[in-house]
């Protein structure tokens, strides 16, 4: 444990976290339009839609939808919080879910057929993804003997040259949560015109896609934990950024080379690639150490 | 999947293939029929031919006060007009109409050159 | 298992214009779906008995923005066939590559609304962005890219320049090459998955329902209006293309060999473009009926025109292609496929809401 971030880093991190999401969401959508031979909207523009959103009169159907589009917002918060002050994973991954069940239920709360249609969806993504991120959660365990984020820093080597396997399967937790081909299926505007989100509007819309950019800052730090550089705060740090937006770049590839699928096909992807990559991961660490303890 | 990552790769370096439209404008193709003008409104005639063959009856033609008008809005771009003019006054721009907050027509008047008679007050 | 009711549509991103599909929903299975229409009816062939019959091939051209050369084509040759003339063979021809040029830029504008509908934007971007090329060829050619105005009663508006026509083939090179591009989509395993046993139309029920166009040729019926060899179509030498996939993937692959067999038309028509006069000049009068059929995009498109001997015609009735493909789409979602899918299937008969309500 020779390096602790500091409190004052901490802090400014978790200030920060939103606005980092942001400007990923901004470069994101100009590198897809630039992909797409475009000119793309100006990088700030995911801020000036939020800034739009919450100047416009606000229609809710519900009240109970206000109450859970705070609480999804709330807890996103909170976890962001514990992981820039090197929480407990699991205690940040239980957070996250709790807050996608808040996200659910604000859109069931509302009759409306293509929310409702969403709210499944949403569930159906959580059945695909939650397995894997969990199981991740649990190989870094394994690995550092707890779950404390700040554990990480005091390994020997970096995350990804042991378990690099339960990173390819976080992409695909990745894509979910980032609404991207093929697994955007819960917002498929062509489909149920952004299932879960369409029966809010104005400033508790908006709220939504400030949670959306704390998702982005959380499950890209979550994977960029794997590049930590143990004893070495300045290339740890690099090697965090450039490991976030490699990843983030990665999944723009491949959200304009292919189609959305079923929600099915997304099931059984996610759990044919996603938890086999993990188990063998996890069982070839275990193997490598039995034999290396045998010999 | 290859060749469409073949394409947004090359797509990342090409030139954008959309225009910042009010701002860059593509220059008209030759013989483009764009709006409608009364270009050479001191060859008129006033033979009402134009307002007779435009289909939507977009023209508007005054033969007493010497000003042909045109609905910019109720004009469909055919050039039919053009080709009906036995005096070639009307032309195809070949631009876009301008957008427009509120609907006005356009009159243009015939400027009359010669000394004897004095030029129309619009 | 909950049963709900969804009302997709008449305002719905994957619905360029208005129509409703009320779907009953277990899950996200649809169990029925029920199609409304009516929302933008706007009186056109009313119009027609109010204009003159010269001035209506510009209402005709107003039905359908995606394919104003059928229509006015179909339109044109009632009209001349009431009057007792024929257009020129130079008309002919230059009618034909209009109505081509058409058809193309429609499949590509079709094959990327199937990439928006199923989440392949950068696709559905790229092929637009090779259609906006075909719109470019067909501005230089009739000076506008969508209404063309090229069609006149007895022949064309537009003679076509030799400098033309070698554009033209060069756009042809252009947009040929772009296709060999982005082919491997179809072979993509997303796109396969979306499209593959979706939306199932077996022959007979094809048959029974009336399907035209390419929903009818993907179900293995050979159903192409211009081997009766109307316009140019007679001297040109091609096969309709007929696949028996029977499902959305069928109808893709359908338009995708059309757009390859429209470009070789185009070819021949360049090479074998007689010349000489574009236009008949008549004054017969207008008597009796006429019907006309010409193959748009989407399928056969039905023109009935009577003429009373005065200035204006008593009745022009339109049938167009999606009018007859609203049946068997219906038949497609009621066999219980997914809310996911309504899109695809929907898309796949390519619906065109205007024209068929006029
Ligand atoms: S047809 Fe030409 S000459 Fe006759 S009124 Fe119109 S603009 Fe004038
Ligand atoms: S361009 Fe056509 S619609 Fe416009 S004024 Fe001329 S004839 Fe009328």
């Amino acid at each position: 444990m020779n390096f602790q971030p500091s409190i004052l880093f901490s802090i400014l991190l978790s200030i920060a976290a939103p606005f980092i999401g942001m400007l990923i969401l901004g470069f994101d959508r100009k590198i897809t339009a630039r992909m797409q031979n475009r000119v793309g909207p100006p990088i700030l523009q995911p801020f000036y839609d939020v800034v739009k959103l919450f100047g416009k009169s606000e229609l809710m159907v519900k009240k109970a939808q206000i109450l859970f589009a705070l609480m999804f917002v709330g807890t996103l918060l909170l976890s962001t919080v514990l992981l820039c002050f090197g929480g407990d994973l699991l205690v940040i991954f239980f957070l996250i879910s709790t807050g996608m069940i808040f996200y659910t239920l604000g859109a069931y709360s509302v009759k409306s057929g293509f929310s409702f249609i969403g709210g499944n969806r949403e569930l159906y993504q959580m059945l695909a993804y939650e397995p894997i991120f969990m199981l991740t959660v649990f190989s870094v365990g394994l690995i550092t003997k707890s779950f404390r984020v700040d554990q990480i820093f005091g390994l020997e080597v970096p995350l990804v040259a042991i378990i690099p396997l339960p990173l390819v399967s976080m992409m695909i937790v990745f894509l979910i949560k980032m609404q991207k081909s093929p697994f955007d299926i819960s917002t498929a505007h062509t489909e149920i015109i952004s299932g879960p989100m369409i029966e809010y509007s104005g400033g508790y819309l908006a709220l939504l896609k400030i949670a959306h950019w704390y998702e982005i800052f959380l499950v890209i730090g979550i994977m960029s934990l794997f590049f930590v550089v143990p004893g070495n705060p300045v290339l740890t740090v690099v090697s965090m950024a450039a490991a976030g937006l490699a990843i983030y770049f990665v999944s723009i590839i491949i959200d304009n080379v292919t189609a959305r699928v079923h929600w099915n096909t997304m099931l059984r992807l996610s759990a044919a690639i996603g938890i086999t990559l993990i188990v063998v991961n996890v069982a070839i660490v275990y193997i490598v150490a039995y034999i290396a303890g045998g010999a | 999947m290859p060749g469409m990552l073949k394409i947004i790769f090359g797509n990342l370096f090409k030139k954008r293939a959309t225009r910042l439209y009010p701002f860059e404008k593509r220059a008209p193709f030759e013989n483009a029929r764009g709006s409608m003008d009364f270009a050479h409104m001191e060859n008129c005639i006033f033979c009402n031919l134009c307002a007779k063959n435009c289909p939507p009856k977009a023209i508007t033609v005054d033969r007493a006060n010497k000003r042909n008008a045109l609905d910019p809005l109720r004009c469909i771009q055919c050039g039919v007009c053009a080709e009906a003019c036995p005096k070639k006054v009307i032309e195809m721009r070949g631009q876009y109409n301008e957008p427009c907050y509120a609907k006005r027509t356009h009159v243009a008047a015939q400027v009359v050159k010669c000394a004897q008679t004095p030029p129309e007050q619009k | 298992m909950v049963k709900s009711t969804i009302t997709f549509g008449p305002q719905h991103p994957v619905f360029p214009e208005p129509i409703q599909f009320i779907l009953k929903v277990v899950d996200e299975k649809v169990v029925l779906a029920e199609p409304q229409i009516g929302y933008v009816h706007r009186g056109i062939e009313k119009a027609f008995e109010l204009n003159d019959p010269k001035d209506n091939i510009f209402l005709a051209e107003r039905i359908c923005g995606i394919c104003p050369a059928p229509h006015t084509t179909a339109y044109v040759r009632g009209v001349e066939s009431l009057m007792g003339i024929e257009a020129p063979p130079r008309a002919k021809y230059i009618r034909t590559i209009m109505n081509e040029l058409n058809r193309i830029h429609s499949h590509i504008l079709w094959a990327g609304l199937l990439g928006d509908a199923i989440g392949f934007e950068s696709y559905f971007m790229q092929t637009w962005n090779y259609r906006e090329k075909v719109l470019d060829a067909i501005e230089k050619i009739s000076g506008h890219r969508v209404t063309y105005a090229m069609n006149a009663i007895g022949g064309v508006r537009r003679d076509m320049t030799n400098e033309q026509l070698r554009g033209l083939e060069k756009t042809m090179d252009y947009v040929e090459s772009s296709l060999e591009n982005i082919e491997d989509v179809m072979k993509d395993y997303t796109i396969k998955k979306r499209t593959q046993g979706i939306g199932i139309l077996t022959e007979e029920e094809a048959r029974r329902d009336g399907a035209v166009g390419p929903t009818a040729r993907a179900s293995g019926i050979s159903q192409d209006l211009r081997t009766s060899g109307y316009d140019a179509y007679g001297d040109l030498k091609f096969e309709p293309v007929v696949v028996n996939n029977c499902d959305s993937y069928g109808r893709f692959a359908v338009r995708w060999q059309e757009l390859k067999q429209s470009i070789d038309l185009i070819r021949q028509c360049i090479v074998k473009m007689p010349s000489g006069e574009i236009l008949t000049k008549s004054n017969n009068p207008m008597n009796g009926e006429a019907i006309s059929r010409v193959e748009a995009p989407r399928g056969e498109l039905f023109y009935y025109i009577k003429g009373n001997g005065s200035k204006k015609l008593e009745r022009v009735k339109v049938r167009t292609p999606t009018f007859a493909n609203i049946i068997p789409t219906v038949t497609m979602l009621s066999k219980g496929c997914q809310v996911a899918d309504v899109s695809v299937i929907v898309l796949s008969m390519d619906p065109c809401i205007s024209c068929t309500e006029r």
